[in-house]
């Protein structure tokens, strides 16, 4: 069993296998060998994390990606499976806290997962549908807008 | 002139103005001539058919020298002593298992003219500066071996520096649509699957099927629609050495570009103010510089003509503008807006080139942040869409490298470079885009029929 400590302090033991499903959790307890020391993890915080276990926890027994799969998964990009997109249907502000625990962990099938969810909800979108769904304001000026808008002209139906 | 005129097999203009054999060829041939008259300065004259005085274009000779480079020839080639067969005479497939496993089948570069002697010496190279990359399956040189030559230096290449000679069945080539072939096959292994390595044998082959049974699959067709038809033909007289030629068969493209600088010479008398022009425009093009876009829109106005672009200049307009991103402004958005840059490249890799447009059109910081990912996702669009506007090569990518250090420069250190390349190249109908999308058309052709014939047999290109 491994000990995990989040940010705010909350220790969380689980299994090795499922904590080592994070590349930067195994590379540490590689480094440390057998330890009773909780591995702090001060850039998750502990909702964030429990949502990152159950995770990992079912996918414990994924086999490794293979080296060629990520270019491979990019042409699929709705391809998500069932139990990840139950998973993942969260608010954004988890879904974002999610990913940059991905990235932080080291975990790159999870960081798909939500890099694809939010690809996903960008496609087919204009910028304005873009800016209401991530509450973006937009700051340009109406003549810089007409020339982005012209100047993008060129990649429209390609 | 235009109707014998050799050309590149892969790519269909004239390997040069005039090359260096067709100087031996002029002269048997009594209608050009060869004038030295200065060191530096070669003068190529065309004498006039009512009588009057020679029309003279010089060019100069040091570019000249170099464009020879630049040729290679695929053919048979045997060493030092003379191969003299031709090829034509093989019409019994009982024949071709030899011919076509030829061990002695290779492509040659660095030509160098030696003047005089008989037409079959005229492809003598010295030996410190030719190359000869073996055909033969077992023995055969990658591409990247060319790319170590020239880092190398072309005579310890592979240990193999030939005094060669020139043999009836041989096809001439510029070395960039060679390159550019090589890199049909490796787009083709990467986005399709395993391709079989383009060797001088395996290409020799494919033409010379092709050309032998005068299959109408040796019509090209490009990837702008036009139809390129290559065709073997004999020159019988006055010179007694059988020579083949290959010609376009449409009179159309045949003036729009295998004419190309016949054109352009032609002009010198018919365009007085335009000499200029065309001079300059033959001496860059010789040089391998490419040719200025304004001069090549001016010859392609007037004289309909098309010149022979190296097509591993990859050009981008530095006159792009866009919304200025020098200054970081403040996060906009406090949940995605915070999220960092390699995040946003990583959801960026699941878009669109179209998409991340629009992503970053949301807001200044948007814009900031993705313009990295604008150019990730235009790189992945060429890769899926226009694989021709990659370089492949070595002499391509160093050609690449170079073109978007200068876009950077000029664009103060803004990461746009291959969005602008892919931009520029999309909206421009003519220059460098559309003269290696030509070439890759082509090219992408001959690996086509290579393969059919791998599947479906050669005999079967003679059914028709």
């Amino acid at each position: 069993m491994v000990v995990l400590e989040t940010s705010d302090s909350e220790r969380f033991t689980v299994d090795k296998d499922v904590a080592e499903r994070s590349v930067l959790i195994k590379q540490m307890l590689d480094d440390l060998g057998d330890t009773d020391n909780p591995i702090p993890l001060p850039n998750v915080t502990s909702n964030v994390l429990k949502k990152v276990l159950e995770y990992c926890g079912h996918h414990r027994n994924d086999p490794a990606p293979p080296a060629d799969e990520a270019e491979e998964s990019r042409k699929r990009t709705t391809d998500i499976s069932e139990w990840d997109q139950k998973f993942i249907s969260v608010d954004q502000e988890m879904l974002f806290e999610i990913i940059l625990a991905a990235n932080y962990l080291d975990i790159k099938p999870l960081l798909d997962v939500g890099c694809k969810t939010v690809a996903n909800m960008i496609k087919g979108k204009t910028p304005e549908e873009i800016r209401r769904l991530f509450n973006i304001q937009n700051d340009f000026t109406p003549e810089e807008e007409a020339q982005i808008r012209k100047e993008n002209e060129w990649a429209e139906d390609r | 002139m235009g109707g014998n005129d050799e050309i590149c097999a892969i790519c269909g203009l004239t390997p040069a103005v005039i090359t260096a054999f067709k100087q031996d060829f002029f002269h048997s041939h009594k209608k050009w001539r060869f004038q030295e008259h200065e060191p530096e300065t070669v003068a190529l004259a065309e004498p006039s058919i009512e009588g009057g005085p020679p029309t003279w274009c010089p060019i100069d000779v040091q570019a000249y020298r170099a464009f020879h480079n630049n040729l290679a020839v695929v053919g048979h080639f045997n060493g030092t002593s003379s191969y003299d067969d031709d090829y034509s005479k093989h019409t019994d497939p009982a024949d071709w298992p030899d011919l076509l496993k030829s061990e002695a089948v290779s492509l040659i570069c660095r030509l160098e003219h030696r003047a005089g002697g008989p037409l079959e010496h005229a492809f003598a190279s010295k030996k410190h500066q030719a190359l000869r990359v073996p055909g033969g399956e077992a023995d055969t040189s990658s591409l990247d071996s060319l790319d170590d030559a020239n880092e190398r230096g072309w005579p310890s290449a592979q240990g193999h520096a030939w005094e060669v000679q020139f043999s009836d069945g041989a096809l001439m080539v510029h070395v960039p649509c060679w390159e550019l072939l090589q890199g049909v096959v490796q787009w083709r292994t990467q986005s399709v699957g395993p391709t079989p390595a383009m060797t001088p044998l395996r290409y020799w082959r494919t033409e010379f099927l092709a050309g032998l049974a005068k299959a109408k699959e040796r019509q090209r067709r490009d990837t702008a629609g036009f139809y390129y038809g290559l065709r073997a033909r004999q020159v019988q007289d006055p010179s007694p050495d059988r020579w083949r030629h290959f010609d376009i068969v449409e009179e159309f493209v045949k003036h729009g570009f295998c004419d190309a600088f016949i054109f352009l010479h032609e002009a010198t008398a018919h365009y007085g103010d335009f000499e200029p022009h065309v001079a300059a425009a033959i001496n860059d093009s010789i040089d391998g510089k490419g040719i200025d876009s304004a001069r090549r829109e001016e010859v392609w106005e007037r004289l309909s003509a098309w010149v022979w672009q190296p097509p591993y200049l990859f050009e981008v307009e530095h006159g792009f503008t866009c919304v200025n991103h020098t200054s970081l402004p403040a996060v906009s958005s406090l949940s995605f807006g915070r999220l960092p840059t390699e995040i946003l490249l990583a959801i960026s890799s699941f878009l669109d080139l179209t998409e991340v447009i629009a992503l970053a059109a949301t807001c200044r910081a948007m814009a900031w942040q993705c313009a990295q990912s604008l150019d990730e996702a235009a790189q992945r669009k060429m890769n899926e869409s226009y694989p021709w506007m990659l370089p492949y090569t070595k002499r391509e990518r160093d050609a690449w490298e170079r073109s978007l250090v200068q876009t950077k420069e000029a664009r103060k250190n803004s990461h746009f470079s291959c969005f602008v390349y892919l931009k520029n190249s999309i909206r421009t109908t003519t220059g460098f885009a559309r003269n290696r999308k030509r070439i890759w058309g082509l090219a992408k052709s001959v690996v086509d029929m290579s393969l059919r014939i791998d599947a479906e047999g050669e005999h079967n290109l003679f059914r028709e």
